[in-house]
């Protein structure tokens, strides 16, 4: 026990440097989310109110997407140790990455101990170890954790709420329902999938410990109720379902009449469902969206495949043991919100699917290794060689392939324009911004909130009122023969030095 | 009653299945992604070299070479052929689950001989015909040993699955699955134009 610790704290270490190491400059800028994000936390830091005016929220307008309030408060905590950087739009999920490692260990040790079948129990003692080894360098959580994503916080908070629910059962402490219940209630808060996994774990629980006959659940019912409940009438309201509308999969096809939406609606639902288990998705390409991966690389590693098949399959031998049970809910669960919404499958929406697939894999590498009876250590060794090797791989690809590949998905030359526009501001009575530079304002908002500026169509001409006052132009590079002065070009960081953007002057 | 009742399952999940075929068969070949290409190797790997400019030679080579890019390349094809999504137009949801349920019913089979072992090795090597080879016949052709025998071994899964733990409650799962399979095949069909060249 005492060295399953040490290796435990060994783990946590690597999968923190893992996430931590040059955040700030790998992935290559901030988003426009995370620069949003950053945006309202340093409002709120510095004058109590978000970007609209609003003293201390719980729901943040942002682009319109109402944004949920714990990330963005976290990131106030963060930016008042360390200042408007990208460190601290990013250091909420890094660490939330990193004790979901150890938050994996303590939830499979709870439910191996709480396991009936001794034989099992006996079968999968290392099980929790394996599995947050695993996680700690699963590329799919990596990937999250490095980048201000609110889902990483939210699967922290989720599978907290699930081990203080295992402890419970297993000690009866009162303190361990109640702190259940906060953990399931911030992961409510935190990303919208938890709108809904919460409340199906609140279910759980309360169908569970059988509440419905015990009156003093009562005090647990009715706060947990009322904390639920402005998300819960939130979600009700034009502002609440914004995000649902806006990538609702319904949406995209042409059902006019009740019928066709009655036969239609649900095989895309059923399409999108089933999308999320996709071997192509899981292993061969992820979801094909440059922020959410590298390109050509999968959620999980190709060498996992093999045991994460076999572990399913062992696991499916075990059906009435407690692990398959919270694996399976785990996974079926999951896409069920994330399968609404387009693109499907998508990594963001259906990172907590990364919990089932780590046990399922360690699993199968577990009974794999058990059910050799010659050659374990051979085996062994081999398997631990081509991990490592696709590991190592895949570091490669993350630290030099993706920042030149992927940095546009990433907002890269932004920070940049930024920077540059700051040198000249002074010279310029006017700054003008080509609506093609369609973020530029979030960024401008984020790293310089002093330089003032006007968002123009690229159709623009100086208005006369204007007379001889001096304009800078920001418009991103396309032939442009306006007779007025180039005065400096923002290059991109990538091996063919691309233009991102150019700064003019008006005559 | 019970043996009736299979058989008559059995013989509905051949009509859904053989749906399938009708929307294949206006297709001329698979599309490019279950074809092995030697160009697809040597362009990616041009591409990558090209990324990796001002990284040391020995890291671009440990990483960027003949044998490990064929390695994930022809296991990305493999993986294609497996994937849910062409399953459930190639094979039909029901044929995907009968495939399953057939490999795992014979994994799980104590008892298991030469025939189910060879059963098993056809099924994974037959996709490979189609990555290595790519034929240039037609699908209908093609579906005599990428169709046909996936969903023999389907039926044969389909079977298992009935034969094994409480009759009642399989017999709702498979029909459920065969209401989707076929509500599927008729008004959907998603996501044909990835894996179908017209």
């Amino acid at each position: 026990m005492k060295n399953q610790l040490v290796i435990l704290i060994v783990v946590v270490l690597l999968g923190f440097f893992l996430r931590f190491i040059n955040v700030s400059n790998n992935p290559p800028g901030l988003y426009i989310d995370e620069a949003s994000i950053g945006y309202n936390a340093y409002n709120l830091l510095t004058v109590g109110k978000d970007e609209y005016g609003r003293a201390y929220p719980l729901w943040f307008q942002s682009f319109g997407d109402y944004k949920l309030p714990v990330y963005i408060y976290s990131v106030v905590g963060t930016m008042a140790v360390l200042g408007k950087t990208e460190l601290a739009v990013r250091l909420p999920s890094v660490i939330a990455g990193t004790a979901t490692i150890a938050v994996i260990y303590f939830f499979l040790e709870k439910l191996i101990y709480l396991e009936t079948d001794k034989k099992l129990q006996k079968r999968i003692k290392y099980l929790p170890l394996l599995a947050s080894s695993l996680l700690a360098i699963s590329s799919w959580h990596i990937h999250f954790s490095r980048g201000g994503f609110e889902v990483t916080v939210g699967t922290f908070f989720y599978l907290l709420g699930w081990y203080l629910f295992l402890s419970f059962k297993d000690k009866h402490r009162l303190i361990s329902i109640i702190m259940c219940i906060i953990s399931f209630l911030i992961a409510l808060y935190t990303y919208d999938i938890f709108r809904f996994l919460s409340i199906l774990a609140f279910l759980y629980i309360a169908f569970d410990l059988k509440i419905y006959k015990k009156k003093k659940s009562y005090y647990f019912v009715l706060p947990t109720l009322l904390l639920s409940l402005p998300m819960i009438l939130f979600s009700l309201t034009t502002q609440g379902s914004e995000r649902f509308e806006s990538t609702s999969a319904f949406s995209q096809i042409a059902a006019v009449s009740v019928w066709q939406k009655i036969l239609l609606y649900p095989l895309v639902y059923l399409n999108n469902y089933f999308s999320f288990f996709s071997l192509d998705f899981l292993f061969n390409f992820g979801d094909g969206i440059g922020r959410h991966q590298i390109p050509n690389f999968g959620e999980l590693y190709l060498w996992q495949l093999p045991f994460f098949l076999a572990g399913i399959y062992f696991l499916c031998k075990q059906a009435k043991s407690k692990i398959t049970f919270l694996t399976f809910f785990f996974f079926i669960s999951t896409p069920i919100i994330a399968a609404i919404a387009v693109p499907s499958p998508h990594a963001l929406r259906s990172l907590p699917l990364v919990i089932p697939s780590v046990i399922a894999t360690s699993v199968g590498l577990i009974f794999f290794i058990q059910n050799l009876k010659k050659l374990r250590i051979m085996a062994c060794t081999i398997i631990a060689l081509i991990a490592l090797y696709q590991f190592v791989f895949y570091l490669h690809f993350y630290y030099i392939h993706y920042p030149r590949v992927n940095e546009l998905d990433w907002g890269a030359g932004y920070k940049q324009l930024v920077l540059t526009t700051d040198k000249y501001k002074g010279k310029y009575k006017h700054i003008i911004i080509d609506t093609n530079l369609a973020y530029a304002p979030i960024y401008f908002h984020f790293y310089d909130n002093s330089i003032p500026f006007t968002v123009v169509t690229p159709t623009w001409k100086k208005p006369k009122s204007w007379g001889n006052y001096s304009v800078l132009y920001l418009r991103p590079y396309y032939n442009y023969n306006g007779g007025d002065k180039l005065i400096d070009t923002i290059y991109l960081d990538n091996i063919n030095h691309d233009i991102f953007a150019q700064l003019w002057t008006v005559k | 009653m019970d043996r009736k009742i299979k058989i008559l399952l059995i013989s509905i999940t051949v009509i859904v299945e053989s749906l399938t075929l009708k929307s294949w068969l206006v297709c001329k070949n698979f599309s490019d992604i279950f074809h092995f290409s030697s160009t697809h190797i040597a362009l990616q790997l041009e591409d990558f070299v090209h990324t990796e400019k001002g990284t040391s030679i020995l890291l671009t080579r440990l990483f960027n070479n003949k044998p490990i890019d064929n390695i994930l390349y022809l296991s990305r094809l493999y993986l294609q052929f497996w994937d849910v999504r062409f399953g459930s137009n190639w094979f039909s949801f029901i044929g995907y689950f009968g495939i399953i349920m057939g490999v795992y019913y014979i994994i799980a089979n104590k008892k298991r001989n030469v025939i189910h072992w060879l059963m098993l090795v056809i099924l994974f090597i037959l996709p490979w015909i189609e990555i290595l080879i790519s034929p240039s016949f037609s699908l209908l052709l093609k579906s005599l040993y990428l169709w046909v025998p996936f969903i023999l071994f389907s039926l044969y899964g389909i079977y298992q699955f009935l034969s094994h733990g409480v009759f009642k409650r399989r017999l709702i799962i498979v029909c459920i699955i065969l209401v989707i399979s076929a509500w599927w095949l008729i008004f959907l069909n998603a996501d044909m134009q990835r894996y179908c060249l017209q």
